[in-house]
C-alpha cells in the first residue's frame, strides 16, 4: 500500500497554477487544431507547455536532493535558442521561402514597410511607463514585429525573463491578423479610400538583380546595424540559395525540411519558458495587451503613411491606404487580409500584388528594426 | 520617468534609421534593376537556349 502511495504521491506536488498551465496548453493546441492559427507552433508550444508543467517534470531542469539535473528541454533552449542557431537556421528558410519579385519590381513600397514598423517603437515607450527597463520594453515592442524569430532573438538577445510570454503574445497575434487588422483599418480610412483603384505596372525583374539584392542588402544591413548582420544575413543567404537558380536542392531543403525541423524544436522548446511560476503572473497578462498594441500601431502607422502620401500624390496615383498595413511582416497572411478587403469593397479592385510588395518589404523592415533596437539601446 | 524620455530617443532614432535604411534599399532596388533589366537577360538567354538545345 505504501509503495502503491508513493507510486502516486507526485499527484500531491499539483498545483492550481500547474492546472491552469494545462488549460492554457490545452487551449493552445485546441486554437492550433481547431482554428488553424499557426498550428506549427502552437500545437508543439501548447503540448510543451503542459509537458514542463507537471510536478517535477523531468524535462525541464530540477534540483533533486541538492542536485541539479538538467532537462531535455532547457538543454535544447541552452543549445538552440540562447546562442540563436535555431533562430538563424529557421531565418535560412524563411529567406528560401521569400520572393522578392513584387519588392523589386516596385522598390517605393518599402517605405510602407517602414513605416508599419511604427507600433515596435510606439509600445517600447509605452511599456517603459508600466515600469518595464528598456531592454524588456524593447523585447515586449518587438511583439509588433509580427515576426516569431525576430521577436525570439531581440528578447533573448536582452535576456528578457518575458521571453516566454513574448513569443505566446508574439505567433498568437500573427495568427490573429485577419481579426485585427480589419477593423482598425476601417476606423482609419474612409470608404472612399478604401475604394481607391491602384494601377500596377512593374518593371520586370531581371535575375542579376534578384541575386544581387540578397548580396546589397546584407551589406547595408551590417553597416547600419552591425548587431543584425547575423539576423538579416542568414535571412538573405537563404534567399540567394533560391535566387541563384543553381541550389534548387538546397532551397529546397531550406524551405523544407530544414525549417520544418527548426519549428518543430523551437515550438518544444520555448515552452520551457512557460512555467507556471513564470508565465502566471500579471506582467504576462500586460504583455500580451501591449503586444495587441504594437499591431494595432504597427497597421495605423502604415495607413496612415499612405494617408500622407495620397496628399502629395496626384488624382490618378493616389495610394489605396489599407496597403500600408502590409507593412507588418505576417507574410503572406497580411497581403491577403488587404486584398480580400479591397474587394469586399470593389470586387473589381484588385490589389494583390501591391499588398504582396508591401508585405514582403515588411519582412525586411521587421529585421531591420530588430536589428535598430540591439544597436540603438546599448548606446544610450 | 528618465527611461520613458531614453524610450523616446529610440522611437526617434529608430523611426529615423528604419527610414534612412529603407530609402537607401530602394536606391538599391531602383539602381539594380535599372543596372541589370530583365530585357536584356531575357535577349541573352534567348540566345543562350538555342545554344543549350544544341
Amino acid at each position: 500500500m505504501q509503495e502503491l502511495s508513493s507510486l502516486f504521491g507526485n499527484i500531491t506536488n499539483t498545483t492550481w497554477q500547474m492546472a491552469v498551465m494545462w488549460l492554457i496548453g490545452g487551449m493552445m493546441i485546441y486554437l492550433g487544431i481547431e482554428k488553424k492559427m499557426e498550428p506549427t507552433l502552437l500545437i508543439p508550444m501548447g503540448f510543451g507547455a503542459i509537458l514542463v508543467n507537471l510536478p517535477q517534470s523531468g524535462a525541464v531542469t530540477q534540483t533533486i536532493n541538492s542536485a541539479v539535473q538538467e532537462g531535455p528541454l532547457n538543454f535544447l533552449f541552452r543549445a538552440g535558442i540562447s546562442n540563436q542557431i535555431f533562430l538563424l537556421l529557421l531565418f535560412v528558410g524563411i529567406g528560401a521561402m521569400i520572393d522578392f519579385t513584387p519588392l523589386l519590381a516596385a522598390p517605393q513600397m518599402m517605405l510602407f514597410g517602414a513605416a508599419a514598423q511604427f507600433g515596435i517603437f510606439f509600445t517600447l515607450s509605452l511599456a517603459t511607463l508600466f515600469g518595464f527597463s528598456l531592454q524588456d520594453a524593447a523585447s515586449v515592442g518587438i511583439i509588433g514585429a509580427a515576426d516569431g524569430p525576430t521577436s525570439i532573438f531581440v528578447a533573448n538577445y536582452y535576456n528578457s525573463k518575458y521571453l516566454g510570454a513574448i513569443i505566446v503574445a508574439a505567433y498568437s497575434y500573427m495568427a490573429l491578423v485577419p481579426i485585427i487588422q480589419p477593423p482598425v483599418i476601417r476606423l482609419v480610412t474612409t470608404k472612399k479610400e478604401r475604394m481607391i483603384h491602384m494601377s500596377y505596372n512593374p518593371r520586370s525583374v531581371s535575375k542579376k538583380a534578384k541575386i544581387l539584392f540578397p548580396i546589397l542588402i546584407t551589406i547595408v544591413a551590417g553597416l547600419v546595424a552591425p548587431n543584425s548582420v547575423a539576423l538579416v544575413g542568414f535571412l538573405m543567404f537563404g534567399n540567394l540559395i533560391r535566387a541563384c537558380g543553381v541550389l534548387d536542392s538546397l532551397s529546397e531543403t531550406a524551405q523544407g525540411a530544414l525549417a520544418n525541423l527548426i519549428t518543430l524544436l523551437l515550438g518544444i522548446t520555448v515552452a520551457s519558458q512557460m512555467r507556471a511560476e513564470d508565465f502566471l503572473t500579471a506582467r504576462t497578462l500586460l504583455i500580451l495587451c501591449l503586444g495587441m498594441v504594437a499591431f494595432i500601431f504597427d497597421t495605423v502607422g502604415g495607413v496612415l503613411f499612405a494617408k500622407i502620401m495620397n496628399l502629395f500624390l496626384p488624382k490618378q496615383k493616389k495610394i489605396n491606404p489599407m496597403i500600408g498595413a502590409c507593412g507588418i511582416s505576417a507574410f503572406p497572411m497580411s497581403a491577403r487580409v488587404i486584398t480580400q478587403m479591397g474587394l469586399k469593397e470593389d470586387p473589381t479592385n484588385v490589389l494583390i500584388m501591391q499588398a504582396t510588395g508591401v508585405n514582403v518589404s515588411g519582412q525586411i523592415a521587421s529585421v531591420i528594426a530588430g536589428g535598430l533596437l540591439l544597436t540603438l539601446i546599448p548606446k544610450l | 520617468m528618465s527611461v520613458f524620455m531614453e524610450s523616446l530617443r529610440v522611437m526617434g532614432f529608430g523611426m529615423l534609421g528604419i527610414f534612412t535604411v529603407a530609402v537607401v534599399l530602394m536606391l538599391i532596388m531602383f539602381a539594380i534593376t535599372k543596372l541589370f533589366p530583365a530585357g536584356r537577360e531575357n535577349e541573352q538567354a534567348g540566345g543562350d537556349s538555342s545554344a543549350d538545345d544544341d
